[in-house]
C-alpha cells in the first residue's frame, strides 16, 4: 500500500546550511576554551625506526611551552588492535613521536625542532609483495600478513565449477594509494575537570569508538568521558580513529590546561587514514551460453603501517564478485599486508569500488569476446530479486547479512533492472557504437556502463530519544554524527513525519554523548535505516503517549493535527520522552541498494587525455526521503571517484618512503572546470524493512566510477585500461601497446 | 615556518641597499605564492624578505620608443586582462589566463612568475636531499615520478622550467632587465634562464643582490600571431607538465618568423630553431607540423617514466601549426 508522506519525499532545506555558508558554524578547530594551549606533533622522519632516546629539555626552555609527551609517559593501552597512544617504533614517515603544547601554534611548532631524538634507523619495506617475501622486515610482531592468513570466504564450490566452464576470462587489477582529503583536517580539544574529561573532536563515532577508547585507554570510568562533535567537515569514511584524541587529552592532563590540536593539510595527507594501493586477480568461468559458473577474486591490499578498520576494508572489495551476478560458485580471498608506508582504514566505499572495478571490467571483456552488448549480457545475468542460488546458512531468526555470501536468502527490494533500463535510457545506450565509439580524428568519443551492489545496515543497534516537551518543544536525540550527508535533516524528517509536523520545529540533538543515547559509528551507509528506524520508533513511541492525554481520539498510528497538539502541549504536565532501541535489518531479507552508472567519454588518441563528458547515475536506494539532497549525495560520490579514477595519488618514494605529494597542489584533486554534469535517477520502489522505504545511499554512489570509465574508454579507443588512475601516460601506454600488437 | 624580518622599501635603490646589506641571508619576495610555499615547507628559508610591493615603477606596462616594457610587479591578473597587450602580444594574455587559479594570478606577478622554482616533487619535499637542496645525487632520477623532469636530459638535475610566461615571451624575442648594486643590465630572456650546470641551486644568471625589474619585448610584425598550449593534469590549478609557445606571420598563406618554444621539457625554456627553419617558408598543414615537431623534438633522452612527455609535446605541435592557421 503507497503511503501519503508530507515531510518524507520533500526537499527540505539542510540543517545548519546558513549557518555553514556564512561561517558561523563551529567547527572542533574554531573552538577555544580558557587557557587552552595549542599542540603540535612531532612525526617520525623515517619509515622504520626505533626510539632510542627522547631529551625535550631543549624544547620545554623555550618560553610559553608547557608540556611535551613522549612514549615514556603515555600509557602501554592498545586504542586500536596494532595501535599504541606513543609507541617507541615508529612504523612509518609522518608516525606520531611526541606532542609539545605551548601558547600559540607557531611556538609549538618551533618547540618541535628543539626536541632530540635518537633513533635506530630499521629496514623497511613498501610494497606488499615485497612485505610477504621471505626474511623482510617485519612491521609489527607476528608478521606482515595481517591476522596470520588470507580472509577467505566461499559459496558453493569455486575449485569444481571452474573447470567445467566453456571459457575461463581472467584479468589482473591495479588501484592506487590516495587521500580522501576532507576539506576540514583532523582536530581534537581535550578539557579536563578533576578526573572527568571532555573531548570536542572531529569524529565519525563519539558513543561507539571514541569515547570508550578514551575510558579504556586512559583509565577513566565511561562516565566520566564526554566526546562531542560540533560539525564536521567531511566523513568520507575517515576520522574514525581516536589517536589524535588520546594524545590531546593526555598532553591536556600532563599540562595542566585545555589543550587544542589541529592537523596542517600536509599532515592530515601523510597521518590521516588513506585509501591503500591494491592488486586483485579475478577469474570468471562462463557456460556456453555466456552465464557465469564459478567467480573467483584474489585481492592483496598494502595496509600500510597500521590497519584500524581491521579486514573490513579488504571484505568489502569481494562483495560485487559474491553478489553482483547469479553465479551458484563465488569466492573471495583477501590479503591485508602491513608494510612501511602512512596508515590505511576506512574510507568511503571501503574496498567495493576496487573490486566493482575489477569485476565489470572483466565482465565488459566477456561480453566483447562473447560477442554481446554489455548491456544485455547484464541484463541477462544480474541478481534477481531472489538473490543468489544455494543453501541459507544465517539461522532463520537471525538478521540476515547486509554482505553476504552464502545464497538462499532473497533481497527485500532490488531495482537492478529498472536502474539498467532507466539509465541506458538517458544515456542513448543504444545509439552506442562498437568496437571503436565516435571517432573525430584523434578524438574519440565512447559509452561505457558498470553495476554495483552494496551494503547498508544489517544488525546494528540504534537508540532515539523524541522528548515532547510542555512549552511545545520536540527535541530528537541521537548520537550519531552528521558527517556532511544530511543525516540531522533526513531524521528530522522522519520524526516530523511520524508527528505531523514541520521538520524545523525538530530541535536535534547529535553527536554528544553527554546529551545523546549511544550510537553506532556513521559507517557503511547505515544511518538512514538504523538511525531513521530508531527515530521513527521513537517518534511513535512519543506520539502514542500524546495520544493518551487526548480524550476520545480515535486511532493511534496517525499524525496529529496542529489543534490536537495544542490540547497535547496544553494537557502535558510533564515530558513525554519516546524512547527506541532497535536492531536495523531482517532476518528474511538481505537489505542491499543498487546502482547501475553510464559515462560518455572522449579520448584524445595523441595525448592521451580523457574528459567525461557526461554521466548518468541510476540508483535504487528504496525511498528517497530528501530528492534534493540525495541527488548532492550522489553526484558528489560520483565527482569524488571521478578525480581518483583520472588523476588523485599519493606518491611514496620506494627508497624513503617519504610522501612526495601532500598537498591540494600535487594530489590532484579533480578542478571545479574538469567536473562533468552528472545526471541522477532515482528508480526501484520502497523498501519493505527500511523506515518509510528507505535504504542506504551514502556509499553506493561511488562503487561503479572506476569500471564505468574505464569501460568507455574502452569503447572509444578499443584499449582496455587495468590500473587506476588513467592517467595520460597510461592510457599511452595502452594505445601504443595495442598498436603493436595490432601490426 | 622560520621566522623573518619583513621590510617593504619605498625605493628600487633602497631596495638594492638592504638585499647588499644581508647578503645571502635575504631574498626578494614580490607576490609570495611560490616563495611562502617554500618557506611553510621548510625548503627554503631567509633572515630577511624584502618586499618589492611598494615599488609602483615595476608595475608599469608602458612604451618605451619601439619596445613595450612589463614591469617584474604586474600581476598575472593585469596580464590576463590584455591590459597594454594587442596583436602579437595578445599571446601573454592566452598564456597568463591559464597560470593557476583567479586567486593566485591576482597575487602572482611577472617576475615572480619567472624566478618561480621548479616542480620536482624532490626538490618540493623537505625530507628528500637532493641537488639543488645541496646534497649529492638525485633522487627524482630513478623513481617512478617524472611527470616534472626533463626529458632533455639535465647534467645530473632534471628539474624543469615550470613557468607558464617564459615560454611565450622568448617566443617574442623579450629580454630580460636586472638592476644590481652595479647598476642595470639587459639579457636576452633565453639566456636568463640557466640549466644545472655549474650550480644546481639556481635557475635563472641574478646574481646575488639583482632584482628582475621588467622584461623588454621587441616590436613584431603586426600580423604576427602567437598561441600558448599545455598539457596538464587537470585544467585550473595546476602546472604544465609539458607547453608550448607557438606564433608565425602567414604571408600569402606561408608561414614566415616562426617562433616554437617549448615548457617543461627541459631545465630552461627550449626555443627550437631547428623547428622554426621547418616552418619558415611552408604553408601551414599537419604534414609541416609534424615534421616541425620531429625537428623540435630530436635528441631528447627522456628518463624511464617520462617518455610520454614527448607524446604531448608532438600532440601540441602538431594542433597548434594548424590552429593558428584558421583565423579565431
Amino acid at each position: 500500500m503507497e503511503q501519503t508522506l508530507a515531510v518524507v519525499g520533500s526537499d527540505v532545506a539542510r540543517f545548519g546550511l546558513a549557518e555553514k555558508t556564512r561561517g558561523a558554524a563551529l567547527y572542533t578547530a574554531d573552538l577555544k576554551r580558557p587557557g587552552m594551549l595549542y599542540g603540535r606533533v612531532l612525526r617520525s622522519p623515517h619509515a622504520h625506526a626505533r626510539v632510542l632516546s627522547i631529551n625535550a629539555s631543549r624544547a620545554l626552555q623555550l618560553p610559553g611551552v608547557h608540556a611535551v609527551l613522549t612514549y615514556e609517559d603515555t600509557p602501554r593501552v592498545n586504542i586500536d588492535a596494532d595501535l599504541l597512544p606513543l609507541d617507541p617504533v615508529v612504523r612509518f614517515v609522518g608516525d606520531e613521536v611526541a606532542v609539545v603544547a605551548a601558547e600559540s601554534e607557531a611556538l609549538a611548532e618551533d618547540a618541535l625542532a628543539l626536541v632530540d631524538v635518537e633513533y635506530e634507523v630499521l629496514p623497511a619495506v613498501f610494497d606488499a609483495a615485497d612485505a610477504l617475501a621471505p626474511g623482510a622486515p617485519a612491521v609489527h610482531e607476528g608478521g606482515n600478513l595481517v591476522g596470520g592468513e588470507p580472509l577467505a570466504v566461499e559459496r558453493g564450490d569455486v575449485d569444481r565449477a571452474m573447470p567445467s566452464a566453456a571459457r575461463i576470462f581472467e584479468g589482473r587489477f591495479h588501484t592506487q594509494m590516495h587521500a580522501p582529503s576532507g576539506m576540514e583536517t583532523r582536530a581534537a580539544l581535550a578539557e579536563w575537570d578533576g578526573d572527568r574529561l571532555t573531548v570536542w573532536k572531529t569524529s565519525r563515532a563519539v558513543h561507539a569508538v571514541d569515547r570508550r577508547t578514551l575510558a579504556r585507554v586512559l583509565g577513566l570510568p565511561l562516565e566520566n568521558v564526554r566526546v562531542i562533535c560540533t560539525t564536521m567537515g567531511g566523513g568520507f569514511g575517515n576520522k574514525d580513529e581516536s589517536r589524535l584524541a588520546t594524545l590531546t587529552a593526555l598532553l591536556a592532563r600532563k599540562a595542566g590546561r585545555p589543550v587544542r590540536i589541529e592537523l596542517s593539510r600536509g599532515e592530515e595527507f601523510v597521518a590521516g587514514r588513506n585509501r591503500q594501493e591494491t592488486d586483485i586477480f579475478l577469474r570468471v568461468g562462463v557456460d556456453a551460453a555466456g552465464a557465469p559458473v564459478a567467480i573467483d577474486m584474489e585481492a592483496t591490499m598494502n595496509a600500510g603501517a597500521y590497519v584500524a578498520s581491521g579486514m573490513g576494508v579488504t571484505r568489502r572489495i569481494g562483495q560485487g564478485a559474491l553478489y553482483l551476478y547469479t553465479c551458484a560458485n563465488a569466492r573471495f580471498r583477501g590479503r591485508t599486508v602491513y608494510t612501511n608506508r602512512p596508515a590505511g582504514g576506512s574510507f568511503r566505499g571501503l574496498g567495493a569500488p576496487l573490486g566493482h572495478f575489477a569485476l565489470e571490467v572483466l565482465v565488459d571483456q566477456i561480453a566483447a569476446a562473447l560477442g554481446q552488448d554489455p548491456l544485455d549480457y547484464r541484463l541477462a545475468h544480474h541478481v534477481r530479486r531472489e538473490g543468489q542460488p544455494g543453501q541459507r546458512l544465517t539461522p532463520p531468526d537471525a538478521i540476515a547479512p547486509d554482505q553476504p555470501v552464502e545464497g538462499g536468502i532473497p533481497f527485500s527490494s532490488n531495482g537492478l533492472r529498472e536502474c539498467l533500463l532507466a539509465g541506458a535510457e538517458r544515456i542513448g545506450w543504444r545509439q552506442r557504437r562498437r568496437p571503436n565509439g565516435v571517432a573525430t580524428g584523434p578524438l574519440r568519443r565512447g559509452l561505457g556502463m558498470a553495476m554495483a551492489v552494496y551494503k547498508g545496515g544489517a544488525g546494528v543497534n540504534a537508540e532515539a530519544e523524541v522528548t515532547l516537551s510542555p512549552g511545545g518543544e520536540v527535541t530528537v536525540a541521537i548520537g550519531n554524527v552528521d558527517v556532511g550527508q544530511g543525516s540531522e535533516t533526513v531524521l528530522a524528517q522522519i520524526a516530523a513525519e511520524v508527528l505531523g509536523m514541520p521538520p524545523r520545529r525538530m530541535r536535534m540533538l547529535l553527536a554528544d554523548t553527554g546529551t545523546t543515547p549511544p550510537a553506532h559509528t556513521t559507517a557503511g551507509s547505515s544511518t538512514t535505516i538504523t538511525s531513521g528506524t530508531a527515530v521513527k520508533q521513537a517518534a511513535e513511541d512519543a506520539r502514542r503517549q500524546a495520544i493518551e492525554l487526548l480524550a476520545g481520539r480515535e486511532g493511534s498510528d496517525a499524525p496529529l493535527s496542529e489543534a490536537e497538539w495544542q490540547s497535547v502541549f496544553a494537557a502535558m504536565s510533564e515530558e513525554i520522552v519516546g524512547r527506541a532501541s532497535v536492531t536495523s535489518g531482517s532476518t528474511d531479507y538481505i537489505v542491499n541498494a543498487f546502482a547501475a552508472h553510464f559515462a560518455e567519454v572522449e579520448v584524445d588518441m595523441l595525448s592521451g587525455r580523457i574528459r567525461v563528458l557526461r554521466y548518468v547515475a541510476a540508483h535504487d536506494s528504496g525511498r528517497i526521503v530528501n530528492p534534493k539532497m540525495a541527488e548532492n549525495q550522489v553526484s558528489g560520490g560520483v565527482l569524488q571517484f571521478l578525480g581518483i579514477a583520472l588523476r588523485e595519488e599519493l606518491l611514496i618514494d620506494k627508497r624513503s618512503g617519504v610522501t612526495l605529494n601532500p598537498s591540494f597542489l600535487e594530489h590532484k584533486h579533480t578542478s571545479i572546470v574538469d567536473c562533468p554534469p552528472v545526471e541522477v535517477i532515482f528508480c526501484g520502489e520502497p523498501d519493505p524493512v527500511g523506515p518509510f522505504g528507505a535504504k542506504a545511499l551514502g556509499e553506493p554512489p561511488v562503487v561503479p566510477v572506476f569500471a564505468a570509465i574505464a569501460n568507455a574508454v574502452a569503447n572509444a579507443t578499443g584499449v582496455w585500461l587495468h590500473e587506476v588512475p588513467f592517467t595520460a601516460a597510461r592510457v599511452l601506454a595502452a594505445i601504443r601497446e595495442q598498436k603493436r600488437d595490432g601490426a | 615556518m622560520k621566522a623573518f624580518t619583513f621590510l617593504e622599501p619605498g625605493s628600487l635603490q633602497e631596495a638594492l641597499q638592504l638585499l647588499q646589506a644581508a647578503g645571502g641571508r635575504a631574498r626578494v619576495i614580490a607576490g609570495g605564492s611560490d616563495l611562502l610555499g617554500e618557506l611553510k615547507e621548510g625548503i627554503a628559508s631567509y633572515e630577511t624578505l624584502v618586499s618589492l610591493g611598494a615599488l609602483d615603477e615595476l608595475k608599469r606596462i608602458e612604451r618605451s620608443g619601439e619596445r613595450l616594457r612589463i614591469g617584474a610587479l604586474v600581476s598575472l591578473a593585469r596580464l590576463e586582462a590584455g591590459e597594454g597587450l594587442e596583436g602579437p602580444y595578445a599571446l601573454l594574455a592566452e598564456a597568463a589566463r591559464g597560470v593557476a587559479t583567479p586567486e593566485v594570478r591576482n597575487q602572482g606577478t611577472l617576475g615572480g612568475n619567472l624566478c618561480q622554482r621548479p616542480r620536482c616533487l624532490y626538490y618540493r619535499s623537505v625530507l628528500t636531499p637532493c641537488l639543488k637542496k645541496g646534497a649529492d645525487g638525485c633522487p627524482a632520477f630513478d623513481s617512478p615520478y617524472q611527470a616534472y623532469l626533463s626529458v632533455m636530459g639535465g647534467s645530473g638535475c632534471y628539474a624543469v622550467n615550470a613557468s607558464d610566461l617564459a615560454p611565450p615571451l622568448i617566443a617574442l624575442g623579450a629580454s630580460a632587465l636586472l638592476r644590481g648594486p652595479q647598476g642595470e643590465r639587459e639579457v636576452s630572456l633565453e639566456e636568463f634562464f640557466v640549466g644545472p650546470d655549474p650550480d644546481p641551486a639556481r635557475e635563472t644568471c641574478l646574481a646575488e643582490g639583482e632584482v628582475l625589474t621588467a622584461v623588454s619585448l621587441p616590436p613584431m610584425p603586426p600580423a604576427w600571431r602567437g598561441t600558448y598550449m599545455k598539457g596538464r593534469e587537470r585544467t585550473a590549478g595546476d602546472f604544465p607538465v609539458v607547453s608550448l609557445a607557438l606564433g608565425y606571420e602567414l604571408d600569402g598563406g606561408r608561414i614566415q618568423d616562426s617562433r616554437l618554444v617549448l615548457g617543461g621539457l627541459a631545465p630552461v625554456p627550449l626555443r627550437r630553431r631547428e623547428a622554426e627553419s621547418v616552418l619558415d617558408g611552408e604553408e601551414p598543414s599537419e604534414e609541416v607540423a609534424a615534421r616541425a615537431a620531429t625537428a623540435a623534438l630530436a635528441g631528447a633522452s627522456p628518463l624511464a617514466h617520462n617518455a610520454y612527455k614527448l607524446d604531448l609535446a608532438r600532440a601540441l605541435i602538431l594542433r597548434g601549426v594548424v590552429r593558428l592557421a584558421s583565423p579565431a
